[in-house]
């Protein structure tokens, strides 16, 4: 009975033109990201061409010094350091591409990090290089084509918060370019996947799957001779009409999430490569320490995480469309009551109990690299209790809706 | 039992609806209610179904309390056609009653060709005509062959032809053992189908046998309409001549009487047809006073 009743809410979905229509905006949405995500990817031969013509120019140059000269050996030395750099690029052999870039990092870093000077917050603070290096390293182990420019402006972590241009202040230009380079594109699958995650798994995703199931219970006529009335003919238990709305807009949501990455990772290998399952995300951890996790376990965790704010948001939603019984003030009232917690919970942060506020929680690929928890320096904010509080949280709107609707079915006239 | 409400009252804050509905049904019958607009057939037979809570009394179907759902593993209620979802098809709607009531999947051919709808069965209801809705919702009422049926206003949108398919099909489920309760507007229909009325005025129910008050009424066309109705008033019978067509009651004229005086006068009848208005001249004696004004919908 239940898998037919939720075959029956599933099909009663999907056959809407409403939902086919919003799907397919979102796969527009997808392969319009995916293009411009393609056209912002540094491609291998662009660095190779720059690379090529940094060393003509220094060629020329070259020329010009007199051989034998002390000049000429140290212009030398630096020229054939980024020759061997540039073939490496041409070769692909990626581990000598980082040993060059790990090999310009400041000499005394490892002596920083010994006496642990993590006090600064320019950029790039020591955790930002040391991060750095802990990337490259990560990636010439496992031999994986990094994503491009490979530059110092390139990275940048949760801790710089000034750009001071020759070490002094808080520059605008340098911040921008900073922004702009680190926020670097990659049109592989897996990297793609990761740029739609980070886009998508936040509040506006929230808000597409909120108007996409926001009628779910509404449209069924509820205190009215509406469609609610052929369910409640048939030999079904009265609270199971609305645990199968639940689940199959739950399900629906699984399949939408799973078909989003399938979407992405497809794009991407069609129009580049598959890309790496384990490309480093960077997650931060308590007193500047830090580890990195496969970016396919990133997207993963970031996935299921949304999922449990997706089951907050619904729980919301059954709540008021209980309350109400229309649609518009349903959907209006779940959407001002995520955004009035979102506010309020901001205002709170700071508390002993922020870490129970489910709405702290929405922006889930920054809990899963616990970029939050470093901003605010508060490590509470992590994946395992983000699930916690959602599904509690969820727990107790749907225990409420249960309460509604028996009192309601007592209440009817 | 098939059918046992007791005592059933209901009111909408303090305006009663329904005053003390008693109804008791042991064996299969055909039952009409007729009533007004607003008489509270429809709320009745939500109430008997549980969609609509009810202030005192009791409600048992096919001996069971109605708030227990497994009563709609017998008991099928053809409602008004918003139930229906839009988007689906016919098929999803009767292959989803099939799935919830655990019956074969065959049978859906089976319904649609006894209702007349096989051939729309697979587009999506949001392009069905009333009528085709109306074939629908009678599908997903006997798909499960229910021991009591309840129909609310079951002709609404048919044409004749299906009219006539639904009474023959309500005719044969009556004689396969199913008990019917139907609402209707449509009088001449109530009379080919039964002789037991309720009527319902005011929340109230008015048991009638149709067999005290059921009457033919004939319609006689003649090759001398004009000597025919000298002769019968000579003959002091009472009957009325519209374009050419004699109409008498069977209560008031007896047939073979008016026979013998057409043929005594050499006049030849060339049709007779019969009409039963029981159920028509029980309404209007009971319902007359209502204002004229009001929609008199029966």
């Amino acid at each position: 009975m239940g898998i037919r009743m939720l075959q029956f809410e599933v099909n009663k979905i999907v056959k809407t033109k409403y939902f086919r229509m919003l799907s397919f905006i979102l796969l527009l949405f997808l392969i319009a990201y995916y293009v411009y995500a393609y056209i912002n990817t540094t491609r291998l031969e662009e660095v190779v061409a720059t690379l090529e013509g940094t060393l003509e120019g220094m060629e020329t140059q070259l020329s010009k010094i007199e051989e034998g000269t002390t000049d000429f050996e140290i212009f030398n030395n630096i020229y054939e350091k980024q020759r061997d750099e540039a073939d490496a690029y041409k070769k692909e052999d990626w581990p000598a591409v980082f040993n060059r870039q790990i090999e310009l990092l400041p000499a005394d870093l490892d002596s920083n990090i010994a006496n642990r000077q993590y006090y600064t917050s320019s950029f790039p603070t020591l955790f930002t290089m040391e991060t750095r290096r802990a990337q490259y390293n990560w990636l010439s182990e496992k031999d994986i084509e990094p994503v491009f420019w490979l530059w110092d402006v390139s990275w940048k972590t949760a801790y710089d918060l000034y750009y001071p241009m020759a070490g002094v202040g808080d520059d605008d230009f340098q911040r921008q370019i900073v922004e702009k380079y680190s926020n670097q594109y990659s049109s592989t699958g897996i990297y793609f996947t990761n740029h739609v995650a980070n886009l998508f798994f936040s509040m506006g995703g929230v808000f597409f799957f909120l108007l996409l199931f926001g009628d779910i219970v509404t449209k069924e006529g509820l205190g009215t001779n509406g469609s609610i009335h052929l369910l409640r003919t048939q030999p079904i238990n009265r609270h199971s009409i609305l645990v199968s709305k639940f689940l199959s807009v739950m399900f629906l949501s699984f399949l939408f999430l799973a078909g989003i990455g399938v979407v992405a990772v497809v794009l991407g290998t069609v129009f580049d490569r598959l890309g790496d399952w384990n490309y480093p995300v960077l997650v931060y951890g308590e007193e500047y320490s830090f580890e990195f996790i496969n970016m396919g376990i990133f997207i993963l965790k970031s996935g299921l995480l949304f999922f449990m704010v997706l089951l907050f948001s619904y729980s919301l939603l059954f709540l008021f469309s209980l309350l109400t019984k229309r649609t518009i003030i349903a959907l209006g009232l779940t959407i001002i009551t995520i955004l009035l917690g979102m506010q309020l919970a901001d205002q709170a942060v700071l508390s002993s109990f922020a870490h129970f506020i489910p709405f702290h929680y929405f922006s889930t690929p920054k809990i899963v690299t616990m970029e939050m928890a470093a901003s605010l320096k508060n490590f509470n904010f992590d994946y395992a209790n983000g699930m916690i509080v959602l599904g509690v949280g969820s727990g107790i709107l749907l225990v409420a809706t249960y309460l509604l609707s028996l009192f309601q079915y007592k209440q009817r006239v | 039992m098939i059918v046992q409400v007791s005592n059933l009252k209901k009111h909408y804050k303090k305006q009663p609806v329904l005053k003390g509905i008693d109804i008791t049904i042991e064996s299969p019958q055909i039952i009409a209610l007729v009533g007004p607009n607003g008489a509270g057939k429809t709320t009745l037979m939500n109430c008997m179904t549980n969609l609509l809570p009810f202030n005192e009394g009791s409600v048992e179907l096919v001996g069971k309390k109605n708030t227990d759902a497994s009563i709609f593993y017998e008991v099928s209620y053809l409602q008004d056609n918003r139930i229906l979802y839009g988007d689906l098809t016919g098929y999803d709607h009767l292959k989803f009653i099939c799935h919830v009531q655990k019956i074969p999947l065959s049978h859906i051919k089976e319904v649609t060709d006894r209702v007349g709808m096989t051939g729309y069965m697979k587009k999506r209801v949001r392009n069905y005509s009333l009528g085709m809705k109306q074939h629908l919702l009678l599908a997903m009422s006997i798909i499960n062959k229910p021991k009591l049926l309840l129909l609310d206003e079951p002709l609404n949108g048919l044409d004749p032809t299906s009219a006539i398919n639904m009474r023959n099909i309500l005719l044969e489920l009556y004689e396969e053992g199913t008990t019917i309760i139907l609402s209707s507007h449509n009088l001449d229909e109530i009379d080919r189908l039964t002789n037991i009325i309720y009527f319902m005025k005011d929340g109230a129910l008015l048991k009638e046998s149709l067999q005290d008050f059921s009457s033919n009424q004939y319609f006689v066309n003649v090759d001398d309409p004009l000597k025919a109705t000298t002769v019968l008033k000579q003959a002091g019978i009472s009957c009325t001549m519209i374009e050419g067509v004699i109409s008498f009651l069977e209560i008031e004229v007896i047939l073979q009487n008016f026979l013998d005086i057409m043929k005594a006068n050499g006049i030849t009848i060339t049709s007779i047809e019969t009409k039963k208005i029981g159920a028509e001249r029980r309404y209007q004696e009971l319902f007359a006073k209502e204002k004229t004004d009001e929609t008199v919908a029966i």
